[in-house]
């Protein structure tokens, strides 16, 4: 795999900027990342962080309209707000990267939206509540699994929040407080890739960038999970054509050693045509009409979640102890060393493939960079080659249990 | 002292650079499209057959037998062709749209000698068995059944049917009790007829080797070629017409509005694509501007043209409130009244071109994109110019074009407006 050069330097004032140069596009992206998602706000007023992404764009202290100006230099941008993160990105053509600059350091100076701008961006959010979680069939799983598995952590809610009255209920001294707190210069990571020069950025970073005032590091003190003891499971009844299973168990964090196995052990049973519970669950036993395995990769200790539709001509206990079967099989069972050498190279070309898009190579580097070193986006696939078929039966004896899952159930209405 | 209330300075596109791909021809005569760039050890080896969703005589047996393709072969069942393919970390996926359908093989250069005899393998060889089409096509009918629940999937059936009518190969689509009716027969038809010795051509693209063709060539430079059989139909007018598609307990409505129009190879079609673009086609378009910065109707709407091989159309799509449908359209048909009535200013039109033409300098970098790119206009037969017209029209098209184009084109009494969900009050 192709490694991604960089070069890093620090602001006086906290900002970590890194540089990536790649002279084979005309293109640069500018992504700014900062150290604040939906884990960070307050139980009784969530979805704010995804809110605040939202009136990012609403002007700020010397520029009144962030859009504008960018198109006009043939940009684009958008941005996305997870449990732990917030980014924000550019794309255009090169030699416009300062109009970047300008637009982004702007906004981290300071905000000036006006109380219209609040209130269309709470319905907005709200439209985007109903459109992705609500008016989809299954679009309130994570709003539903979240609560049943984390009873303490604030991962116990999903980013978009908990309900539609948090966003409605925002005010504009919350909004203040949220900025002040949160979008400072030692909170966020800029990352440049593209056809750039590492001395021109220097440059432009000391220009646009410096001048913003420190600020501090937010401390954060968040309520670390308990153990889980005894397994969970809520049933719902929806106008669904299919039953539904989604199961999570409590995994570790991304950055955590543990991680890559956990990872690797999501592809063996969930990743391509060929994975086991696809082939075995799908077609073979044709329980499922399609099936689904995944970590969430969050930065605190978080979820691995089996997720499966249940096909019509089968029985939710059935189905559900057939994914129970295969768990059991890891159990007992090694995994193939060509089985895992499959998923392996699975990842390494799946990295390859990712890693065309600049833009992927600069949230990438963002990411590390936040987690604690950008150079790992390098080095991590060495801690992937070293997982063993030990490992893995290790980690579901002693996690994918009954114990540490929290099962949610989809039951269709039988005379909808 | 920094100013930081002017904006800096910044250069306007003049230029979007393509690269042309190579044309190479295997022994039996197949054209190769050989896109050769990039900095990833990356190969992407894309078979294009001539045939769409609009060839085959009714619904579902195009899509069906592409998704087949890897369903097993003389030698090979479906799992042991998902074995070869996961094994070395490659993607085979087949596609298909209205005009054509596509045999794609992503995979790192380095394993291309291992994977590129599966793609062949699968395409001269397919057995359709009967378990593997009964578990498809169940697996397919219970997906419908979920997408039926969505006011998205709902509008774009009611949409297409609206436009085209609902017996018209642009505009027909199945319903759930069509996966009852299929038969094996009409998928190895199909595949026989368009499929096997079918290949138009082969697009090639990412970080090659020298050896590239030749392995194409060892792959399929010896299969047997058809002689192809192009398709091709006439366009009925259409009758405007208003259709909702009832969904009782939504919470949005989807919108949908359009009309049929013409394709890409349509004089007019590349200044539509800038009016629709100041309509709906980027985050500060009017539509986005009205109805979603200013009303808070909606997370998003948008709008823009769609080209197929023997027609096109245009397009306006949001889903909103359910309460505020109706206002929502007269929002936009006030917003089209605009385009038609007033010169777009100057500063809007060149912040328009400007946006585009960053967006079409996206659209080419890398060389999957730059291949997509020549798959489009390989369709239209169309070459290098038309990249350079495109470039040109966006660079000169004036405001009074643009009204003019507008006045022709986006009469309310010529689109179909349809929506899904919740039944409007009147």
């Amino acid at each position: 795999m192709g490694r991604i050069d960089f070069e890093r330097f620090t602001l006086d004032n906290g900002l970590r900027v890194i540089v990536h140069k790649d002279t084979s596009t005309p293109l640069a992206c500018l992504n700014i990342m900062y150290d604040v998602g939906s884990r960070d706000e307050d139980p009784d007023r969530t979805g704010f962080a995804h809110l605040f992404e939202h009136l990012m764009f609403g002007g700020s202290a010397n520029i009144p309209s962030y859009d504008a100006p960018l198109q006009m230099a043939s940009g684009s941008n958008n941005a996305f707000t997870s449990t732990d993160i917030t980014n924000y990105y550019i794309t255009l053509p090169a030699e416009n990267l300062e109009t970047a600059f300008w637009l982004e350091s702007d906004r981290m100076l300071n905000l000036a939206f006006t109380d219209k701008s609040l209130e269309v961006q709470r319905n907005v959010v709200i439209e985007e509540f109903r459109q992705r979680y609500l008016n989809q069939p299954y679009g309130d799983a994570w709003l539903l699994m979240r609560p049943l598995a984390f009873k303490e952590h604030p991962y116990n809610w999903a980013t978009i929040g908990k309900e539609e009255k948090h966003i409605e209920e925002a005010t504009m001294a919350d909004v203040r407080a949220f900025f002040n707190t949160h979008y400072k210069p030692k909170n966020a990571v800029m990352v440049v890739a593209g056809n750039v020069e590492v001395v021109a950025i220097k440059e432009l970073s000391e220009k646009w960038f410096a001048p913003i005032i420190k600020g501090e590091k937010p401390k954060r003190n968040l309520k670390p999970e308990p153990k889980q003891t005894e397994p969970r499971r809520l049933q719902v009844t929806r106008p669904v054509p299919l039953d539904a299973i989604y199961i999570s168990f409590h995994m570790c964090g991304k950055t955590d050693d543990d991680y890559p196995a956990w990872d690797l052990l999501s592809d063996i049973l969930g990743r391509g045509d060929s994975s086991r519970l696809y082939q075995k669950l799908v077609k073979e036993k044709r329980l499922f009409t399609a099936i689904g395995v995944f970590t969430m990769g969050e930065r605190d200790p978080s979820l691995f979640s089996i997720a499966g539709h249940i096909s019509q001509d089968a029985s939710l206990e059935e189905a559900e102890a057939a994914i129970w079967e295969e768990i059991d099989h890891l159990k007992t069972e090694l995994v193939a060393e060509s089985e895992l050498e499959k998923v392996k190279n699975q990842l390494n070309a799946n990295n390859e493939f990712a890693e065309m898009e600049l833009l992927n190579r600069a949230i990438g580097l963002a990411y590390h960079e936040i987690n604690g070193d950008a150079e790992t986006i390098n080095t991590e696939m060495e801690e992937y080659m070293k997982v063993t078929p030990e490992d893995l039966k290790q980690l579901v004896n002693a996690s994918v249990t009954k114990d540490n899952s929290s099962t949610l159930i989809y039951k269709r209405e039988t005379n909808a | 002292m920094l100013d930081r209330a002017t904006a800096p300075q910044f250069g306007t596109i003049k230029d979007v650079s393509l690269i042309e791909p190579t044309i190479h021809h295997l022994d039996n005569g197949i054209p190769v499209f050989s896109v050769n760039t990039g900095i990833q050890e990356v190969t992407k080896v894309e078979l294009v057959f001539d045939a769409g969703t609009a060839t085959a005589s009714r619904t579902l047996v195009a899509s069906t037998t592409t998704k087949l393709l890897t369903s097993g072969t003389s030698n090979k069942t479906a799992a042991e062709i998902a074995e070869s393919v996961d094994f070395f970390g490659a993607y085979l996926q087949a596609e298909t749209s209205h005009d054509d359908c596509s045999l794609n093989l992503f995979t790192l250069s380095k394993y291309l000698p291992q994977t590129l005899p599966i793609l062949a393998e699968v395409y001269t060889d397919v057995v359709f068995s009967e378990k593997e089409i009964t578990t498809h096509l169940s697996q397919s009918q219970q997906q419908m059944l979920v997408n039926r629940e969505k006011v998205s999937y709902l509008g774009a059936k009611a949409f297409a049917a609206a436009m085209f009518g609902k017996h018209h190969p642009y505009g027909r689509s199945a319903s759930v009790a069509d996966y009852d009716s299929i038969t094996r027969n009409e998928l190895v038809g199909f595949y026989q007829n368009h499929i096997k010795g079918g290949v138009k051509h082969i697009i090639v693209a990412g970080k090659l080797s020298k050896n590239t063709i030749a392995q194409l060539n060892d792959a399929f430079g010896n299969t047997e070629q058809k002689e192809p059989s192009p398709s091709s139909f006439d366009i009925e007018p259409n009758t405007p017409t208003t259709v909702h598609a009832e969904k009782a307990d939504a919470v949005q409505n989807s919108i949908k509005i359009g009309r049929v129009l013409f394709n890409r190879k349509h004089p007019d079609f590349i200044g539509l694509q800038v009016l629709t673009t100041v309509l709906g086609g980027y985050f500060g378009s009017r539509l986005m501007t009205n109805i979603r910065e200013d009303k808070g109707y909606t997370y998003g709407i948008g709008s823009g043209m769609v080209s197929m091989k023997n027609s096109g159309y245009l397009s306006i799509s949001t889903e909103v409130g359910a309460d505020v449908c109706q206002a929502a359209v007269d929002e936009i048909f006030k917003e089209i009244g605009l385009l038609r009535k007033e010169h777009i200013p100057i500063g809007e039109l060149e912040l328009v071109r400007n946006y585009m033409l960053g967006s079409i300098l996206k659209s080419v970098d890398g060389p999957f994109a730059i291949a997509d790119k020549w798959k489009t206009y390989l369709r239209y037969e169309m070459g290098i110019n038309s990249h350079h017209n495109l470039i040109h029209q966006i660079q000169t098209i004036t405001p009074e074009r643009l009204r003019d184009l507008a006045n022709t084109y986006l009469q309310r009494d010529n689109m179909a407006v349809v929506t899904a969900g919740k039944a409007m009050q009147d």
